[in-house]
């Protein structure tokens, strides 16, 4: 089974030490992701999935740090690992694709170039050798005109172009593990779809392991393997997706999914979950989550939620999850 | 959040604290009497010594004496200086900022041309064509100085000017003058507080650079540019002289920037 | 390409508006004189045949919108007006004397990025160490010391005790042009430094602010360690705001020349001004503060209209 675990994360915690206090922006998370297998984390913003991507990666900004824990890659620990081992690491192995495209991308530098750096930094090829690398996977990636776009500056690109320049980046190494941080929050809906396509095609065609941030529960049943539900810093659900679509344990989960806009709901107001995900610098319940649970007990306020396996693969970290043992998901 | 004073406030306050007292203190005492000549040879350019603590001029006239009584010339003038560009140029600003438009353009144009020009050929031209002494220095130098005052009450207004609590004040039927002086006036102070005081160490760089050319305060006022400018004509013989001067304009001088910026990264 | 010309077009034209402007406020000043500028020149016992040959010679019987015309009409073809002191065109004067102050400006501009650059990249990259707060010290140091006073001190140090030049035995480039040089440098070194001081504040906080770009991100991402993402990708965009800092540099710079010619008794631009102010030399001062700002909001302009061409994300259309 291990082997089969491209990355693994075990009790990784990350947070901000700040006037001799610790506040906590990710509290002991465990998650794998099998290789060529796409990993949906999601959340409302402020949950820590960022941070998380940004860890396993070695980018956290000044201030946050790793607390404890490992995220073994391949074996390895990508804990501690020295600048250099890691800055060799990420694009070849492990790629990331963000949020915003328009500010991902260098303003003053021309597409060719930022696309065959990304070759350049690990694989020393001719200047020629890796733009023509770069032009085929500018095409790969459904642009027109590789050859025009590798001469232009990324503003005089679309947005949807942009992130599908950024995906070229991401992929053009070949690397085990793609970590896409909501790569279509930021365009509009046709453009989505387009981008959601490729990766997926992306992940067939090579194998490539994602692990896909998004706070979107409807993209996320649509594109990914397993996904784990992450609520301010803890994950609370986690198992493959049909699983958990098929009967969400977590109170969380179930208002993340009433709020998905589907074509029978079009008209109604969409349901969301009341209330707001609080800040690290806030104090927090023993479940984080019980001021804004509708089925909050006396228990939830006292002691740590248990993590439950309802099933080999479906764990819900949720006192009520105790009733819900041996769920039969085929005749649901 | 209390903004929390800076380790640049503090050295700010003490180094003009201490420039201050000097000053004061220059009104009532100065260890000799800072126009006193000696034709006698062998007070001139003495050494640093129990006497002298800083030597004497080539005039004989006592170093310390004079430096102490220069610090109330250098500050009036630049005082002058600031006080009279920032009424001008708090004036200017709110009416191109509350007038705006054609008003506004023709203010601000002016500001930009004004400070295309660099400043000492300003307050040479000014000097040039007035009389020689503080008042030119003075009138050349605040000219210098407008522009800086005009954009930022401008700026500061126009940010104000769509504030709650300034419409609130026009729904109750406050007067225009009224909501400047009342309520805009207070709000840019702690801006236009860093302002003055780094206006004040420009101006007392450019007086006692138009000092050293000669063109500024006139002999025998105690100006130290002058002094370093006589201190360089003997620059090989008696380096003190020109150290200490010096040494007083950067004390000075820096103090006041270090002040300037204390107050500036303590604003919001 | 064509966006920029009119951009250029555009800002040259307010270039022009701001020097016409310039030119009427110098104009004004000059002939707000209190009393007789040419019984100022010609002293109280001149004769009147004397001060009305002076008067026509400045134009100055005609009436003063017609004199400003034929004054800036004049400047439009290159006659400057003469100098009463030298006898001599204006125009000849200043241009025997440009090439000085051309290569002062210039060599301090050089020497300001020399010292702002490397050391400006050595405090972002180390901010809040000891060197940072050093070099930050260093610049509030070199921006409250007034040129002439830091000329002064060079001159003792590396005029008197290191003898590395002569305090006061300028070398004419007609003659030697190794010893120009040498001579030059530490004029240039006392001009450069308050410049070297602001631009390398600007460039650190401009780093600073770069290196919380997203593109950072990617090319961390990528593969590059932090050092290669700030040379490789940092860099040319913290440069950017800089631009516009040259042409307020070169402004104050050749500000700075007036004083620090005269401190090292350098025989340029400056040092012409100041001897046509002291010796009330009024047609040659006018013509001289004309040419002064049209070389300052000319560098200023010529800054913009870089950021422009280099810049290609830019906003045009403001």
């Amino acid at each position: 089974m291990s082997s089969s675990k491209l990355l693994w994360a075990s009790s990784l915690s990350i947070g901000i030490d700040r006037d001799g206090s610790y506040y906590p922006a990710v509290d002991g998370i465990d998650f794998y992701i099998g290789k060529g297998e796409i990993l949906g984390l999601v959340g409302e913003s402020g949950c820590g999935k960022s941070m998380t991507a940004l860890a396993i990666t070695g980018l956290l900004p000044d201030g946050v740090a790793i607390k404890k824990g490992s995220v073994l890659f391949e074996g390895e620990n990508l804990i501690g690992m020295p600048e250099k081992e890691m800055a060799r690491l990420r694009g070849r192995a492990i790629s990331m694709v963000f949020q915003e495209p328009m500010s991902s991308l260098n303003p003053l530098m021309k597409i060719g170039k930022q696309v065959s750096e990304a070759v350049r930094l690990h694989d020393p090829k001719p200047k020629r050798e890796a733009e023509r690398l770069a032009e085929a996977v500018l095409g790969k990636v459904g642009l027109q005109n590789p050859k025009v776009l590798m001469q232009c500056y990324p503003h005089q690109l679309s947005g949807g172009m942009q992130q599908r320049v950024m995906i070229a980046m991401a992929i053009i190494s070949n690397p085990k593990l793609m970590i896409a941080d909501e790569p279509t929050t930021a365009l509009d809906v046709t453009m989505q779809a387009q981008i959601l396509d490729l990766l997926k095609s992306i992940n067939q065609e090579y194998g490539m392991a994602m692990l896909f941030i998004s706070h979107d529960l409807g993209v996320v049943s649509r594109f990914c393997d397993r996904m784990a539900v992450m609520y301010a810093g803890k994950i609370v659900e986690e198992g493959t997706v049909s699983n958990i679509f098929k009967h969400p344990v977590h109170e969380y989960t179930r208002g993340l999914l009433e709020s998905i806009p589907r074509a029978d709901s079009r008209g109604k107001t969409l349901a969301s979950v009341k209330g707001r995900v609080p800040n690290i610098f806030e104090k927090r319940m023993p479940c984080a989550f019980a001021p804004r649970c509708q089925k909050v007990q006396d228990r939830c306020l006292k002691c740590d939620p248990p993590n439950i396996a309802l099933s080999q693969n479906h764990t819900a970290r949720c006192i009520l999850a105790e009733n819900e043992s041996e769920i039969n998901y085929a005749s649901i | 959040m209390r903004p929390k004073a800076n380790g640049k406030l503090k050295v700010g306050i003490a180094m003009t604290g201490f420039i201050a007292l000097l000053m004061i203190a220059s009104f009532f005492y100065t260890p000799y009497d800072p126009y006193a000549m000696s034709m006698d040879l062998a007070d001139k350019l003495q050494l640093p010594s129990s006497a002298h603590w800083l030597g004497t001029d080539n005039f004989g006239r006592d170093i310390l004496s004079r430096l102490m009584a220069g610090i109330k010339h250098t500050m009036l003038t630049a005082a002058s200086t600031v006080a009279i560009s920032l009424a001008i140029g708090v004036f200017l600003g709110f009416v191109a900022g509350y007038i705006g438009k054609a008003v506004d353009e023709a203010i601000m144009r002016l500001m930009d041309a004004i400070s295309a020009f660099p400043g000492i050929l300003l307050a040479l031209v000014l000097v040039a064509v007035l009389k020689q002494g503080p008042q030119a220095i003075i009138l050349a130098l605040s000219i210098l100085f407008v522009p800086s005052f005009t954009r930022i009450s401008r700026g500061g207004l126009l940010q104000l000017k769509s504030a709650d609590f300034v419409k609130s004040a026009e729904v109750f039927g406050a007067s225009r003058l009224r909501i400047i002086f009342f309520h805009m006036l207070p709000n840019i102070y702690p801006t236009l507080l860093s302002s003055i005081v780094l206006g004040l160490s420009s101006a007392i760089m450019s007086e006692s650079s138009m000092s050293y050319l000669g063109l500024g305060l006139q002999p025998p006022i105690p100006s130290w540019g002058r002094m370093l400018g006589e201190a360089q004509a003997v620059l090989l013989i008696a380096p003190w002289y020109a150290a200490v001067t010096g040494l007083a304009i950067v004390f000075c001088v820096m103090g006041l920037n270090l002040l300037g910026e204390g107050i500036r990264e303590m604003l919001p | 390409m064509k966006k920029v010309a009119i951009y250029a077009a555009r800002r040259l034209a307010t270039a022009a508006f701001t020097v016409l402007l310039v030119s009427l406020l110098i104009f004004i000043a000059f002939n707000l004189v209190p009393g007789d500028p040419v019984r100022l020149i010609l002293g109280t016992e001149a004769s009147e045949e004397r001060v009305a040959a002076l008067r026509a010679l400045l134009g100055l019987d005609k009436s003063l919108p017609m004199q400003y015309l034929g004054w800036i009409s004049g400047m439009l073809h290159g006659d400057f007006g003469t100098s009463i002191k030298y006898q001599r065109p204006v125009a000849e004067l200043i241009g025997q004397r440009v090439p000085v102050t051309v290569t002062l400006a210039a060599f301090s501009l050089v020497l300001a990025f020399a010292f702002a650059i490397p050391l400006g990249i050595l405090s972002a990259r180390k901010k809040g160490s000891i060197s940072d707060k050093a070099i930050s010290f260093g610049s509030m140091l070199s921006i409250s010391i007034p040129g002439f006073c830091l000329g002064i001190f060079v001159i003792w140090l590396f005029g008197l005790k290191l003898r590395l030049f002569m305090p006061g035995g300028y070398v004419s480039y007609r003659t030697n042009i190794p010893g120009y040089l040498n001579y030059m440098l530490f004029p240039a070194i006392v001009m450069a430094l308050p410049n070297a001081a602001v631009a390398l504040n600007y460039l650190r906080s401009s780093i600073l602010e770069e290196l919380k770009r997203n593109y950072v991100k990617t090319a961390l991402s990528k593969g590059h360690t932090l050092k290669g993402a700030l040379y490789k990708h940092v860099l040319k965009n913290a440069f950017v705001p800089l631009i516009s800092l040259v042409g307020m540099m070169a402004a104050s710079a050749f500000g700075g020349s007036i004083i620090i010619e005269q401190v090292f008794g350098i025989p340029g631009i400056g040092a012409l001004l100041i001897g046509a102010i002291t010796s009330r030399d009024f047609p040659m001062a006018q013509s001289m503060a004309a040419c002064i700002s049209v070389i300052v909001v000319g560098s200023n302009s010529a800054a913009d209209i870089a950021i422009q061409i280099i810049d290609p994300r830019i906003k045009l259309y403001k």
